[in-house]
């Protein structure tokens, strides 16, 4: 067993952030052999990056991941949820309470129930989770303890019943009416409705962004109900972009200099965190990483018959494979507040400043 | 007389795969035109098939099909397609595909879109790549279908004229995919009432 694999002591906290380039996915060790498991990405092999992490670790999925959180629907945080629900047999499966309202499930049940394009979508992952769904079921929504074990409390702090409202307000407008053609909804964004998570671990508190962007953290940082408190680990919200950053939270919610992560995104040219996102976050903090250099952002395409390569170059259409490394972020420490976080940079994973070397 | 879905269409048709000179015989999707239930074309795979066809009866109204590409009778099975007579055998082009990707439309440019794509000929089920594609390689009649969340076929392939030449093909068409039915969304609602009720015990 290499020192990659070996899993964390019983009294050891970890949260591991994958980010292959393209999705996210975090491992959390909540202790005493206990995991939770945060969204989905897929790793080279096309299967659940989280699950083929606790299995290397020798960790059986089945009988130690307590909790599954789907923060949102977006594709790069929910391929192969589906796969891992059902590997997780006997974890409780949490995302927004929004998604429960016969009107998201009406949308849902319109898109997929009857869909025709093998052309995979979040909704669709979220539809297969719902249909192979045996699991206890919790719902997120601001100011809510979902789940609770030992010294371990995990807290949803979004969405809010604004957003709640709102949100339902616009899914009619996604439902397709008799006669219209169906089509695959790629454009609609829920991140305002993605669910922040904030865990409290004994003394140890981590802040998980999700792609929560300004708005939402305005109603976080005014929300009188939710835990008070700094956190020491910072998922870095959506992918590090400058609309999901309010200073206001690295001064009230985050103790000085925490440990940021960043899983990147890429579509077509376009890069988060970009140059400017990276000199903010390091402003914060120098203890920031990220999952992937940006070099590792772009990949070849795939090699094919060589009339097929021929083809694909003389048409002018630029082919890019989407990236499935095994690069991740790996925190770990003792329980308790003596001690720092220990950081593994796996894969090619990198510290920030050295994201666009 | 043959069921849809069956192997009716490619048994009218000339559609070989030149390595293996076998049929390629599968049936993958057949569009209704209208109540008159008139088939006008169909898809084979790695070719498009054009043809006019009649449905004998039993015929439900075009509204009540599955278009899954199997379309239904009322007593559950595929409607019987009522061939016109062979005709004697007319050469014609054949298309051998060499890869195929489906993709959709994530956002579309000034001068090109960005797509993203599943390896069909891989056998992939998520989207693995990314194109960058110019619009100059949407045809004219495609174009009226582009939009965001657009679902589109690329293949490229060999062609092979009636004339035996041979040629490197790279076609994008754009899925027109069948409109929602009134039992789709019947079929929908129910699903989403009995999940809310196993999510809201």
């Amino acid at each position: 067993m290499t020192a990659t694999n070996l899993p964390p002591a019983n009294g050891e906290l970890e949260i591991t952030l994958f980010g292959p380039g393209y999705g996210e996915s975090i491992a959390l060790h909540i202790g005493d052999g206990s995991w939770v498991l945060v969204d989905s990405c897929l790793g080279p092999a096309g299967e659940p990056r989280a699950l083929q992490y606790l299995t290397d670790l020798g960790v059986d999925p089945a009988r130690d991941v307590r909790l599954i959180v789907a923060t949102h629907w977006h594709d790069d945080h929910i391929r192969g949820m589906a796969k891992l629900v059902t590997a997780c047999g006997n974890a409780v499966f949490c995302c927004a309470s929004v998604l429960r309202t016969r009107e998201f499930l009406g949308m849902v049940g319109a898109l997929e129930h009857r869909g025709l394009s093998s052309t995979g979508s979040g909704v669709r992952e979220l539809y297969k989770v719902f249909k192979s769904l045996k699991a206890t079921t919790t719902f997120a929504i601001a100011s809510r303890i979902i789940y609770a074990e030992g010294a371990c409390q995990v807290w949803s702090l979004s969405p809010n019943d604004k957003e709640f409202v709102s949100f339902l307000s616009e899914l009619s407008s996604l439902i397709p009416g008799q006669g219209e053609t169906r089509r695959r909804i790629s454009s609609f964004t829920p991140n305002r409705i993605s669910v922040v998570l904030w865990i409290n671990i004994g003394d140890v508190v981590l802040l998980l962004g999700s792609d929560m962007e300004k708005p939402g953290w305005v109603d976080i940082l005014h929300s009188t109900t939710r835990p008070r408190g700094k956190a020491s680990v910072f998922k870095v919200p959506h992918h590090g972009s400058g609309n999901a950053d309010d200073p206001r939270v690295w001064q009230n919610m985050l103790e000085t200099g925490p440990w940021a992560v960043v899983a990147p995104w890429r579509l077509g040219g376009r890069v988060l965190p970009n140059r400017r996102d990276v000199r903010r976050i390091l402003s914060f903090t120098a203890n920031a990483y990220s999952t992937v250099p940006s070099s590792q952002l772009t990949s070849s395409p795939t090699r094919r018959h060589r009339m097929v390569d021929k083809t694909i170059r003389e048409s002018g259409i630029q082919l890019r494979s989407m990236p499935m490394s095994q690069d991740a972020v790996r925190l770990r420490r003792a329980a308790g507040n003596q001690t720092q976080w220990r950081v593994e940079l796996l894969g090619s994973a990198c510290a920030l400043k050295d994201f666009a070397a | 007389m043959l069921h849809a879905g069956q192997s009716a269409a490619a048994d009218s048709t000339d559609a070989f795969d030149e390595d293996s000179g076998r049929r390629s015989d599968t049936l993958t999707q057949v569009r209704l035109r209208d109540a008159s239930a008139v088939v006008n074309a169909w898809l084979v795979r790695g070719n498009y098939v054009s043809g006019s066809f009649r449905i004998s009866t039993p015929v439900k109204p075009a509204s009540d099909y599955d278009y899954t590409g199997h379309p239904q009778t009322a007593d559950g099975h595929a409607p019987i397609l009522d061939l016109p007579p062979r005709a004697r055998r007319v050469p014609s082009a054949t298309f051998h595909a060499l890869q195929e990707w489906e993709g959709y439309v994530l956002a579309i440019g000034k001068h090109d879109l960005e797509a993203r794509l599943i390896d069909i000929t891989a056998g992939g089920t998520y989207e693995g790549e990314e194109a960058t594609i110019p619009l100059l390689e949407i045809s004219a009649h495609d174009s009226k279908r582009l939009r965001v969340g657009g679902v589109f076929r690329w293949v490229i392939g060999y062609e092979r004229t009636i004339g035996g030449a041979r040629r490197r093909v790279s076609q994008i068409v754009f899925r027109d995919l069948p409109a929602v039915t009134k039992s789709d969304l019947r079929d929908s609602e129910e699903w989403a009432r009995n999940m809310f009720q196993s999510l809201n015990p």
